[in-house]
């Protein structure tokens, strides 16, 4: 049963992946987006962790997806404006060319570690759990990251108001 | 049985599409796309040796980079909105004018 | 526990500083100068305490009940931490004029900088390998936006473009090698990677090095290293002057303080497997960018190709290290200080003119006769560019001089001969500013020395520069360029496996 949903997600993942990429559509590959973020939420629901899943629906789907999907629509990108992707077998074998090192690489790194998953503890990756760790142990990162959020909100704000100001 | 292997095989299936998708490289916009599906193949790692290790440091990782994957996708938007603005086209190549 | 506060004072005095410019920045009738001020202050006391710090801390976790060993204190950390909050302090004060001779600067622009600033700072501190992504991630993004600052410029948007496709995308390999090391040795504290590496001597590790191999790859990118370096050029001569001062000085120093940590502790039990990559970086940074640098027709074009070659010998310092050189070390840091402080000056006069001269794109022609104007800044740029070129008797000389010591010390005769055949390949592009200056007759009359504080600010600059390179011996009890070599090894000495 695990196994057989894991293959699902990791198709829907992958595909997702996929549509990003290879689609003409700005609005398909949101589409691919949000099939990847939600895949992604399963994945992390398959290995037990319900805190990140959790997190990943509301800030990768919530935020990052409908965020983008939203900037999509307002600046209204027409077909026309659409850059063309033009895929020669140029293209395709250069892209290949340094993807395969890198790949192969990986996959080389990784075959060698057929290692079967410990047996989940209770309470594992649970919003308690998590937020215990969270404050005691890795305080640190958790405060340096608040104040990237708030270096990046000023930021973002910084770029789009002056738009605004420009126009006025 | 699904092993950690399984998972990793598949972040590293998903890094490499990633890759992919930054080198094709003419849409802005899915370039941002591109590397969101990277970070992601990185938080599958993460989380699935946080549960071989039965160590909650890897899913703290994952938590963290999906904030950080966040701000930046908040600057890099913001940054899309002001070029379409003022060019009206997200074509990389019309977009970079300085050579190199 | 006050101990610790007092150790933890300057970080949160420039997060607080930042803070506090954010919410200034709403108050409308505020001039400029008076918000550069406020930020001046805020990173002044800092840099006054962590003066005080480096004469006493040893080595320290600070908070360990609550931090973990996470927040690491030593004089190494301290060091890094007075180039930036001097390197920014200069920065801010020099381009003062730059500021207010242009119409898109506000208040936010400082609230920017004082959070890369605490990025960097972070970055020199931490033991702990997510805590540096982030740290890197702050410093960055933070740094995009300042880049593509100028609205009315293209080429501004275009050079924050660049750079945050690039930089993004080099961010990631970081985080991906983070993963592939956290699953081998299942912690990603420093000191961790190197006992799990001396532990398990004889087991298989090509999981562990790919991952260090993906940290390094974005480390060399950051640093603008050879097969990575293309974006240097474009996002140098796009970005705002006081934006491409700041990051050729300071963000740079931040990368090597990470970098140091790392390869001084961690990467020594895998030495042999890496050392050959980093050489042959080291060599293709010197020569590409090398050729970059002569084919550059604008200065700060020029300054910045001229950045990589300046990475690639602290790249052959580091291969030093890996061979077993005793001072390569101290060579590199004591490096980034001598190239600190020449770019400094050297970015702060264009940013000086830019701001005199609307008009002026500053490229090599309108340094013609550059002398006969305006004598005494022409006399600063001299000094700057010998010392850039590593001319005897400026600190630059004894920079290279040091690195080559390193190089020579390990047997690498060749890699030393090739790095002063690029030294002297890069006297043809550094004198060909001086002999425009000196040598051509200028179009305008000769002005006078225009005093203020960016003006003195640049004098003094150019007089450390002499004296660290021969005021040694002259004045005793102050620390010259031996006293910095010394400061850099006790700093070392610090770093704990």
């Amino acid at each position: 049963m695990e196994s057989i949903i894991f293959f699902i997600l990791a198709f829907f993942l992958l595909s997702g992946a996929i549509m990003i990429v290879f689609s003409k559509e700005s609005l398909y590959s949101a589409i691919g987006f949000l099939m990847v973020m939600i895949a992604m939420a399963g994945m992390f629901a398959l290995l037990h962790h319900s805190f990140l899943f959790l997190a990943q629906i509301l800030v990768g789907v919530g935020a990052v997806v409908v965020l983008s999907i939203m900037i999509i629509l307002s600046i209204n990108l027409k077909e026309e404006n659409q850059p063309k992707q033009n895929i020669t077998r140029k293209n395709i074998l250069f892209t290949t060319l340094i993807i395969a090192p890198i790949a192969g690489l990986l996959l080389y790194a990784i075959a060698k570690a057929p290692f079967a998953f410990a047996p989940i503890a209770q309470h594992f990756g649970t919003i308690e759990t998590m937020g215990k760790v969270l404050f005691t142990h890795w305080v640190l990162p958790f405060e340096i990251v608040s104040i990237l959020l708030l270096g990046a909100m000023v930021g973002a704000i910084v770029l789009s108001r002056r738009r605004l100001h420009v126009e006025s | 049985m699904i092993e950690l292997s399984h998972y990793l095989v598949v972040s590293g299936i998903l890094f490499s599409i990633g890759v992919v998708g930054v080198l094709r490289r003419k849409n802005l916009l899915m370039l941002f796309f591109a590397t969101e599906i990277m970070l992601n193949a990185a938080n599958i790692a993460f989380a699935a040796v946080s549960s071989y290790y039965g160590d909650l440091s890897g899913q703290m990782f994952a938590f963290f980079i999906i904030a950080v994957a966040a701000s930046e996708v908040a600057v890099g938007l913001g940054l899309l909105i002001v070029l379409y603005k003022k060019q009206g086209t997200l074509d990389l190549d019309d977009l970079a004018v300085m050579k190199g | 526990m006050i101990w610790d506060l007092y150790l933890v004072m300057p970080l949160a005095l420039v997060f607080i500083g930042a803070l506090f410019l954010m919410l200034f920045s709403l108050v409308k009738q505020v001039e400029l100068t008076n918000y550069n001020l406020v930020t001046v202050a805020f990173l002044s006391v800092s840099l006054i305490i962590e003066l005080i710090i480096f004469q006493n801390v040893e080595h320290d976790y600070l908070f360990e009940t609550i931090f973990a060993k996470m927040f690491i204190v030593d004089k190494l950390s301290t060091l890094f931490n007075i180039l930036f909050l001097s390197g920014a302090i200069l920065t801010l004060l020099i381009n003062n004029n730059y500021f207010k001779s242009r119409d898109y600067y506000n208040g936010e622009f400082f609230a920017l900088l004082l959070f890369s600033i605490f990025g960097m700072m972070m970055l020199a501190h931490t033991n702990e390998l997510i805590t540096a992504f982030i740290s890197i991630e702050l410093a960055s993004i933070t740094l995009y936006v300042l880049v593509g600052y100028n609205h009315h410029s293209p080429k501004s948007s275009e050079a924050m473009l660049k750079y945050i496709i690039l930089g993004s995308l080099a961010g990631v390999f970081f985080i991906l090698g983070v993963a592939l090391v956290y699953g081998v040795v299942g912690s990603t504290y420093l000191g961790d990677i190197y006992s799990y590496l001396i532990h398990h001597q004889n087991s298989d590790i090509s999981l562990l090095v790919v991952g260090m191999m993906f940290m390094m790859v974005t480390l060399l990118f950051k640093i603008g290293a050879a097969p990575f370096h293309s974006w240097v050029v474009d996002v140098y001569i796009g970005s705002p002057f006081p934006v491409t001062m700041f990051m050729a000085t300071t963000l740079k120093i931040a990368i090597f303080s990470i970098l140091l940590r790392l390869f001084l502790v961690d990467f020594a039990p895998i030495y042999p497997l890496i050392l050959e990559i980093i050489k042959v970086v080291a060599i293709a940074t010197l020569l590409l960018g090398s050729l970059l640098a002569i084919a550059q027709t604008q200065l700060k074009g020029m300054l910045a190709a001229s950045s990589i070659v300046h990475v690639g010998y602290m790249l052959m310092a580091l291969y030093a290290i890996g061979v077993g050189s005793s001072f390569a070390a101290s060579a590199i840091i004591f490096y980034l200080i001598s190239y600190f402080l020449s770019a400094l000056g050297a970015f702060g006069i264009l940013s000086f003119l830019a701001s005199d001269e609307e008009k002026r794109h500053l490229s090599f022609d309108d340094f013609k006769g550059f002398a006969h104007e305006r004598p005494y800044m022409a006399a600063a740029m001299t000094i700057f560019m010998l010392s850039l070129a590593g001319f005897p008797s400026t600190i630059g000389f004894l920079g290279k001089f040091y690195i080559f010591m390193s190089v020579v010390e390990t047997g690498e005769i060749l890699l030393a001969g090739l790095g002063i055949l690029i030294a002297f390949i890069s006297i043809y592009y550094y004198f060909k500013l001086i002999a425009l200056m000196y040598f051509y007759p200028s179009p305008n009359p000769k002005k006078r020395f225009p005093f203020a504080i960016s003006t003195l600010l640049i004098v003094g600059v150019a007089l450390m520069i002499v004296w660290g390179g021969i005021g040694t011996g002259l004045i005793p009890f102050v620390a010259g360029a031996d006293g910095l070599l010394t400061i850099a090894s006790e700093a070392l000495k610090t770093i704990g496996k």
